[in-house]
């Protein structure tokens, strides 16, 4: 076996001084692929000072060695400094793996060490194989995730952006043990954009919820209403993308293709025609319900069952109903 | 005056792509196309600076010929000038020659300031291309915005992120990706439509008029190749319709929700 290009690398995102979600759940899928090919799976961290505790948390979670890179100017993430530390990374080891989250900081990363190091990389995956000695296949839905492509890279290493909620967070395995390794990749460019404001708010995670209302925009004028029947039966509440983009309901609660995957064990979905882009977020729902005033409307056809009628008349009256059986 | 170009792309209508289930190809006959939805979001973007601080805008986009019409749009609804970047030895690009491809083409235009994307297109979904040009032009990126300010010069860009947002300023030249649905694309201009019939002219401009070679560009320039197209399966639900009165409807949802109420 060469020595060069071998394992399976994430890109362990933080917010604060947590390691995000997504970066777990692409750390147990790494972990799964490394071993169908005996590979090890190593986590990189980057921050300004004391990574040790996440770093003992990706190890945990499934890491073998967990490379971190401390310098003042990685605080926060910014690309420049960051993309610049990476790929120094990358060439120092090289992994024959590179995955990233595709959160918004991943992607922005990953598309900039693509050019940095003209690697290829594929996008947002809901599918990994490994055929061969390590070698990648990644599913990239397209068309808003009606058709996946299977792509392969024809360098090393082998990058993909993998798309959150794809796969679920691995076990903790609190007896797991593994090597930190502190590297210094010398000195980082300044990050020529100056932050002004950062703002995160506290917003419930819908993505496991075991059941949701959901919201398009067919109930714009009674969002109210669709909000409360979410409340009285204690089911999530999400929506549809424009009414967030329209600012009608948090961006953080809509569902799809760039938003949410939620996979509850039902989903009542009112005044959505069922887009590609929308259906790709709840189409692992085990239940779907819907109801919708146009027949013609996709989401019939993507429902366990369906309504074909008017949402203001029918929403009232559920809530009534409901109201009527508290008592 | 600042200079804003627009990378903009055309796109299938999602909805209309099917897989040929035989030859595992994409059925392109009777489909529409479009501008990408966030490119348009973008131009719209560079439009409304435009009006406000008086920018030229250009648009740029490498694909077929068929998309002059709608590079003809973009001048339409306001853009000063569009080029099209085509030639066959481009076909077959992954986003690194892509990007690559695009950003030499921005290199010929000269002086820029501002280069807007869409966040991401609507059949592939990569988002990658913008953080790949900007890093081929070595210049910044902010990537995920929804409101652009130019004050003093500078450029201040709010961008969104899950659970959260920042706002990050930077000098130009810098590279910015617009989210889809950000703002209301504005509709074509029809008095300058009868000057885009009667007078404008696309350029086109073909591999010779770049500093790239043919190794550089398409699939050849590419490292990554699609091996195998799949259909996902959305859902096979069982497509059950329930009828009846108002009353009758809300009494068989009710049986179908009730075993999932949290008391
Ligand atoms: C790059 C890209 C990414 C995208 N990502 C996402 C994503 O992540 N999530 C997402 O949701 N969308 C996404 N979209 C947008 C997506 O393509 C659709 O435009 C969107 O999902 C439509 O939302 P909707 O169903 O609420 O609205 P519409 O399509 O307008 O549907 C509204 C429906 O309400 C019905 N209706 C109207 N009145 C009533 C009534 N009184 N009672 C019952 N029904 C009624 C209508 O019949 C209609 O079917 C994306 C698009 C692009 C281009
Ligand atoms: N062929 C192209 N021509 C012009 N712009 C493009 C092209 N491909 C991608 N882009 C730009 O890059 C953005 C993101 O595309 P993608 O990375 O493919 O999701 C798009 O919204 C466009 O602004």
């Amino acid at each position: 076996m060469s020595q060069e290009y071998r394992g399976v690398w994430v890109f362990l995102e933080r917010r604060g001084d947590e390691v995000i979600e997504p970066s777990l759940e692409v750390l147990g899928k790494a972990r799964e692929l490394a071993d169908r090919y005996g590979d090890n799976v190593a986590g990189v961290l980057m921050g300004a000072k004391n990574l040790e505790i996440q770093a003992e948390t990706a190890i945990k979670y499934g890491a073998d060695v967990v490379y971190i890179v401390e310098d003042p100017l990685l605080e926060d993430y910014s690309t420049i400094p960051y993309s610049e530390a990476l790929s120094r990374l990358v060439k120092k080891y090289k992994p024959n793996i590179m995955l990233y989250p595709a959160t918004r900081n991943g992607r922005d990363l990953a598309g900039r060490i693509s050019a940095k190091l003209g690697l290829g990389l594929s996008a947002n995956t809901v599918w990994l194989d490994i055929v061969g000695d390590g070698v990648l296949l990644a599913g990239v839905p397209g068309f808003g995730g009606g058709i996946m492509a299977v792509t392969k890279c024809l360098t090393k290493p082998q990058m993909s952006t993998v798309r959150p909620g794809a796969f679920s967070k691995p076990r903790l395995n609190p007896m797991r043990e593994g090597r930190i390794e502190k590297v210094d990749v010398g000195k980082l460019p300044d990050p020529p954009t100056k932050t002004i404001e950062k703002v995160f708010f506290t917003v419930e995670d819908i993505s496991k919820a075991e059941a949701i209302v959901i919201a398009g925009i067919g109930v714009r004028e009674n969002i109210e209403a669709v909000k409360k029947l979410s409340e009285k039966m204690n089911w999530a509440f999400g929506a549809t993308r424009p009414l967030s983009d329209e600012g009608l309901v948090p961006r953080d609660i809509f569902v799809g293709a760039t938003g949410k995957v939620v996979k509850p064990k039902i989903a009542l979905i009112v005044g959505a025609s069922g887009a590609a882009h929308f259906i790709s977020g709840v189409a692992g729902a085990e239940k779907i319900i819907s109801i919708n005033i146009d027949p013609e409307a996709p989401i019939h056809s993507y429902s366990d069952y369906s309504v074909v009628g008017d949402a203001y008349k029918i929403i009232p009256k559920l809530l009534q109903r409901l109201e009527a059986e508290r008592r | 005056m600042m200079h804003i170009v627009v990378c903009m792309k055309v796109t299938p209508k999602s909805e209309q792509v099917k897989l040929d289930p035989n030859t595992k190809t994409i059925i392109r006959e009777g489909v529409e196309n479009e501008i990408n939805p966030a490119d348009k979001n973008a131009l719209e973007a560079a439009l409304q600076l435009k009006d406000k601080h008086g920018c030229k805008v250009t648009v740029i986009g490498m694909g077929p010929p068929m998309w002059e019409p709608y590079m003809k749009l973009a001048v339409t609804m306001g853009a000063d000038d569009a080029i099209l970047i085509s030639d066959r030895a481009f076909a077959g690009a992954d986003t690194l020659a892509t990007s690559r491809t695009l950003a030499a083409a921005i290199k010929k235009l000269g002086e820029y300031d501002l280069i807007l994307c869409g966040e991401e297109s609507s059949d592939a979904g990569t988002g990658h291309v913008p953080p790949s040009i900007a890093e081929f032009l070595n210049i910044p990126q902010i990537t995920f915005v929804n409101n652009i300010e130019i004050i003093e010069g500078k450029i201040r860009a709010k961008r969104v992120l899950e659970g959260g947002y920042e706002v990050l300023e930077c000098a130009p030249p810098v590279l910015l990706s617009v989210e889809y649905g950000c703002n209301t694309p504005r509709f074509p201009d029809f008095r300058r439509k009868r000057w885009v019939d009667k007078e404008f002219k696309l350029k086109i401009w073909s591999i010779g008029e770049l500093q790239l070679s043919n190794e550089e560009v398409g699939l050849k320039g590419s490292r990554s190749i699609v091996e195998e197209l799949r259909e996902m399966k959305l859902g096979e639900r069982a497509r059950q319709k329930i009828s009846g009165t108002e009353d009758e409807i809300v009494e068989q949802i009710l049986n179908i929700i009730r075993p999932y109420i949290k008391k």
